[in-house]
């Protein structure tokens, strides 16, 4: 792992690039953007702070960064790249399954933010029949 | 219920990519064996959990529940599994999952998996590993196609998704119900 100075600006990674590292912020915010699907700029997701990692899931599944992550001020970041990771779990077992469960952990703090979003995201879209719509598909996608 | 190896193996293949036998072999007797009838429950939405289950036979049907009305999301098969998220970090159930049909289970708690993984850590991370991949395709694959942003923090769900996508519901199951979502 090492760990690096980075003024604000710095890009870490970019969405729908490949990446293959991953991030520990000790110091400092970084904010995670996303491009607007109709093209015209990108939103904020969220900010990181410190003791939060990212680039996680882009480590596990090798698929593309699914968001941009810049430092939002100067910042002080631990990476680890891939290939450290892999020899990592490979020579050291209990460091292994230690730094996998925190990967595990903060997907799973993450997941249950989607699921949070997308329960009141439903909540609120009963007004427009969405009640009426799901179980429908829900019969829709039981038949097969 | 006769829990092998081999009969481990054919049922439960994804977790166990980069684990070997001997770490198979010390992972089996840590899993309690449950029963459950037709139409009993086995996670209350809300609940406090912190275990996995995995479906050994039967059928697990998951639903959430809200003020004064229960939606029906999808059915869990054998070969697949419940709790993963209260596994890794205990908490609130996200889903009530129930027996559609007289199932048999094998219980991992989080207690249990701190115990293993101080013999055999290496088959603790292949098995962690296992579950993170999962739950990582899982945000990749909702987060782009079911939900549209609008404004900060304020999420709407794309219509487009309910009509053209018969996956739509399997998203919602597997993230609600979720860890407990049909795979």
């Amino acid at each position: 792992m090492s760990i690096g100075d980075y003024p604000e600006g710095h890009l870490f990674t970019e969405e729908g690039k490949y990446g293959n590292a991953m991030y520990l912020v000790i110091e400092g915010e970084v904010s995670v953007t996303q491009r607007n699907p109709e093209g015209n700029g990108s939103r904020l997701l969220k900010k990181i702070g410190p003791g939060e990692v990212f680039g996680l899931i882009a480590l596990i599944d090798h698929g593309s960064r699914s968001a941009t992550c810049q430092a939002a001020g100067p910042t002080r970041i631990a990476s680890l790249p891939q290939s450290a990771f892999s020899l990592l779990y490979r020579l050291h077992a209990h460091l292994a399954y230690r730094f996998q469960y925190l990967v595990a952990r903060q997907l799973v703090r993450d997941a249950r933010n989607v699921n949070r979003i997308l329960y009141e995201a439903v909540r609120k879209e009963k007004k427009s029949n969405l009640s009426d719509d799901l179980p429908s598909i829900y019969t829709e996608y039981r038949v097969d | 219920m006769t829990i092998t190896s081999t009969e481990f193996k054919k049922r439960f293949t994804p977790l166990l990519e980069k684990m070997d036998s001997t770490e198979l072999e010390h992972l089996l007797p840590r899993l309690s064996p449950l029963e459950i009838a037709e139409g009993e429950q086995l996670l209350k939405m809300g609940e406090h959990s912190d275990s996995l289950y995995l479906l050994w036979e039967g059928q697990l049907s998951v639903e959430i529940t809200g003020p004064g009305q229960t939606l029906h999301l999808v059915l869990i098969d054998e070969g697949k599994w419940v709790g993963e998220y209260c596994l890794i970090e205990p908490g609130p159930a996200s889903a009530t999952v129930r027996a559609s049909r007289e199932s048999k289970l094998l219980k991992l708690s989080s207690e249990d998996l701190d115990q293993y993984h101080r013999e055999y850590p290496g088959g603790a991370a292949a098995m962690i590993r296992a579950l993170s991949l999962d739950i990582a395709g899982r945000i990749r694959s909702v987060g782009r196609s079911v939900l549209s942003h609008v404004g900060d923090s304020e999420y709407r769900l794309k219509k487009e998704s309910l009509r053209e996508d018969r996956g739509f519901l399997a998203f919602m199951g597997k993230l609600f119900g979720a860890e407990e979502g049909k795979h």
